[in-house]
């Protein structure tokens, strides 16, 4: 794919509840610039949110993110066996909570997988950098912890004998190891909407955009910001309103995920700036995911007045 | 060979410039010798040595200008990359913000380099990593940590005369230690422009008191604590601080040094508009740059090549001056404040700066608290208010409760919401400033710092 995503098909356009036009395989920019300036003229306006708890309506490009920090890397398997202890940590989702087969990562309706191989995104390839032809498995299946991401000379550790195929190094001058692949979550097998999850909201907050993150070396416990944030009252969005964070805990946030729109809302997203390892590589990933809507998450308020 | 002399420099960026038929073009040359080892699990994982030079050319034809690099040095590649420089430039459109080029300056030496960093061997490095790994297996303990060293040369070459140049090393080691339960952390680091001064045996001892002390941690409620922060736990907050004192994101209101404009009142559009002069912290900070501090020593010149002395950016508490572009210093009638150039190497990009404090140590401090929170570092720093300076982020590898002067037990680790200006105003001791990542910044004790939840991470 090369700039020609950028010619604006309508067909690539989805319409969230009139407050947000998400798009697929192609963008306009234009539009897209014209909607900012609508939706920096409200944020200006915006009534500051009271802080509680929400149900939450996450859009695929901020939901991307999350996953990427609560699922992408605790299940990178050099972390959980320490490899990683002295830069970005270690790993909540330990070998012992997989070997169990019974470690409910999400609730059952949360099926999280891992690929190269989803075209147009950003960790799309045949090969690895070990030559080793790439692929796509299941991390979390049902709920349940069932896989990590893991090259040639780790997957005997457990009990496989197949590499991922998602080694990298990100130039000549670099060693390469395993990096974190696309990692995504299944739509619902439904043909819902976004607004098919919003409409069943009784007082929630809809987030669009990836705002400031932040998480901790074991990836328990969590920060998120987002760029735009809409109230939710019985099921319609009223207004945008500003200052919203939600912290959650990996496990408690994933449980909390009870319902999402399916295929036709499925959007991907990615970072060119995933950082891994010392001396520290870059790598570009891509995280799919429709719009889903957890219960009950705390949202803070992050207006503070400074001298 | 990666490493060139003054005069190996000076030579190969004058057969560039007679290639230049541009108005104006500039020369930038920077290489190094880099090497590390890296450890985990009580065993080393990789390591490695890294050489490589680059040329940047940077050529101007009135306000076009165009950027080509390469890393060959023989007559064919030279002609091609100033070829190459040029016809971006005449491609490019106009740049309304073009200044012309420097002339000569006069550099102050600073003591960048060290004539044992310059040589460090992997035999020396691996004994480097024998020395926290040896310890940590005999207290049943797991390191995971890294080692590098860099030697790095960078010469400035002009049409208009000016000619740079700096030779400096570095060396930084950082080791994370936890018990084999995973239920204890502990952390060191320590960084030199001269290898002879890193003992990674002793600094390995921290972070094994550290891991063993760690174990068992309590929860404590999230509130505001008195907080005693070691070095590495305020450093990221103050590098953010000093990145965010830009004089153009202030006078264009998107900082947290921007003027508020009264109801009716028009910003001014060729004037400063921030809070310069004003009173924002607390008497006790006192902050500046210099190149030449023997600890933390850079090259005494920005990355165009204009020299670089030192500069008090705050001074006991006062806001004296922000860093600027030259643009946006002739556009709003103030002087040039550029910052040292610290581009390559192992700390890239940093800027160095030096942040005033007491004399006493951190274990005196922790000796007359009455009660507070010892944090050894924070990690995952991100913004949340860039007007307010707020940031989140957690603590890690070792935070606990002290009373009566002592520390009593390991607690949880926490996520605080807190903003570096409060917690410049909240000052109530500032220890002896020590170096973290090229800067130097004093241990502090801070009342009513905002932990906001609590982390099961260890």
């Amino acid at each position: 794919m090369g700039f020609e995503y950028l010619d604006g098909d309508p067909g690539e356009q989805i319409q969230v509840a009139g407050a947000n036009i998400g798009y697929r395989f192609s963008y306009d920019m234009v539009q897209d610039a014209r909607d900012a300036g609508r939706q920096l003229q409200a944020k200006l306006k915006a009534r500051s949110v009271e802080p509680g708890k929400y149900d939450l309506v996450l859009d695929p490009h901020h939901l991307m993110l999350t996953i990427h920090e609560s699922v992408g890397h605790p299940l990178e398997l050099d972390r959980v066996l320490g490899y990683e202890a002295n830069y970005a940590g270690t790993s909540f989702a330990t070998l012992d909570k997989w070997r169990s087969g019974k470690f409910q990562y999400g609730s059952d309706i949360v099926n999280l997988f891992a690929d190269k191989t989803q075209k147009y995104s950003l960790g799309y390839v045949e090969y690895d950098d070990e030559g080793v032809k790439t692929k796509e498995w299941d991390l979390v299946k049902d709920g349940i912890l069932v896989n990590y991401q893991a090259i040639r000379d780790q997957v005997h550790m457990i009990d496989q004998d197949e590499s991922h195929g998602c080694c990298y190094a990100q130039s000549w001058a670099d060693v390469q190891f395993q990096r974190m692949p696309n990692v995504s979550l299944r739509p619902n097998k439904k043909d819902l909407s976004a607004d098919d999850i919003i409409a069943d909201v009784e007082n929630g907050i809809y987030i669009v955009g990836r705002g400031s993150y932040s998480i901790d070396q074991q990836r328990y416990n969590f920060q998120f910001g987002g760029q735009l944030f809409y109230e939710i009252k019985d099921g319609k969005i009223t207004e945008q309103i500003e200052d919203v964070a939600y912290q959650s805990n990996t496990q408690e946030f994933w449980n909390a995920c009870v319902a999402m729109a399916g295929a036709g809302d499925y959007r991907i997203g990615g970072s060119f700036f995933d950082g891994k390892g010392q001396p520290s590589q870059v790598s570009a990933v891509s995280h799919g995911c429709p719009t889903t809507r957890f219960n009950q998450v705390n949202v803070i308020n992050t207006a503070r007045k400074v001298g | 060979m990666a490493i060139m002399t003054r005069q190996q420099a000076k030579e190969l960026l004058t057969r560039v410039l007679e290639l230049s038929e541009a108005d104006e073009c500039e020369c930038n040359l920077t290489g190094s010798n880099q090497g590390n080892i890296r450890f985990a699990r009580n065993t080393v994982t990789t390591s490695g040595e890294v050489s490589d030079v680059t040329l940047a050319v940077q050529s101007s034809f009135g306000k076009q200008t165009g950027a080509a690099s390469i890393n060959e040095f023989d007559d064919d590649s030279l002609e091609r990359v100033v070829r190459r420089s040029e016809e971006l430039a005449r491609l490019a459109p106009e740049n309304p913000e073009w200044v012309p080029l420097l002339g000569p300056q006069d550099y102050k030496e600073t003591p960048t380099w060290s004539e044992a960093t310059a040589n460090v061997t992997p035999e020396q490095r691996a004994r480097a990593a024998e020395a926290s790994i040896a310890p940590s297996k005999k207290n049943d303990l797991v390191v995971a940590g890294f080692l590098d060293d860099s030697e790095t040369f960078n010469a400035i070459m002009n049409s208009k005369g000016l000619f740079a140049y700096n030779l400096r090393t570095e060396c930084n080691f950082t080791a994370t230690i936890r018990t084999a339960d995973g239920t204890g952390s502990g952390w060191a680091s320590r960084d030199y422009t001269d290898v002879t001064k890193l003992d990674t045996a002793s600094a390995s001892q921290v972070a094994i008191r550290k891991s063993l002390d760690s174990r068992d941690a309590k929860a404590m409620e999230p509130g505001r604590y008195t907080v005693i922060l070691e070095p590495a736990a305020s450093a990221g907050l103050l590098a953010n601080m000093v990145d965010a004192m830009n004089q153009r994101a202030a006078d264009e209101g998107r900082s947290f040094l921007s003027r508020k404009t009264e109801d009716g009142e028009e910003a001014p559009e060729d004037k400063p508009h921030n809070r310069v002069g004003e009173k924002l912290f607390d008497e006790r900070v006192t902050l500046y740059s210099d190149p030449a501090h023997p600890e933390v020593p850079t090259p005494a010149f920005a990355g165009d090549g204009h020299a670089v002395g030192r500069t008090v950016w705050i001074d006991k508490g006062v806001v004296k001056v922000l860093p600027n572009s030259r643009y946006w210093a002739d556009k709003t009638g103030v002087p040039y404040r550029p910052t040292a150039y610290t581009g390559g190497g192992i700390f890239g990009g940093n800027t160095q700066f030096i942040m005033e404090g007491g004399n006493r140590s951190l274990e005196e401090m922790i000796a007359d608290t009455r009660r507070g929170v010892l944090v050894t570092r924070t990690w995952y720093i991100r913004a949340v208010d860039p007007q307010t300076l707020l940031y989140t982020g957690l603590t890690r590898d070792g935070t606990f409760y002290i009373e009566d002067g002592e520390i009593k037990y390991p607690i949880k680790n926490f996520r605080f919401n807190e903003s570096p200006i409060v917690m410049l105003n909240n000052i109530e001791e500032l220890g002896r400033p020590v170096r973290i990542n090229g800067r130097m910044v004093p241990p502090m004790k801070i009342r009513d710092f905002t932990f906001s939840s609590l982390s099961d991470a260890v």
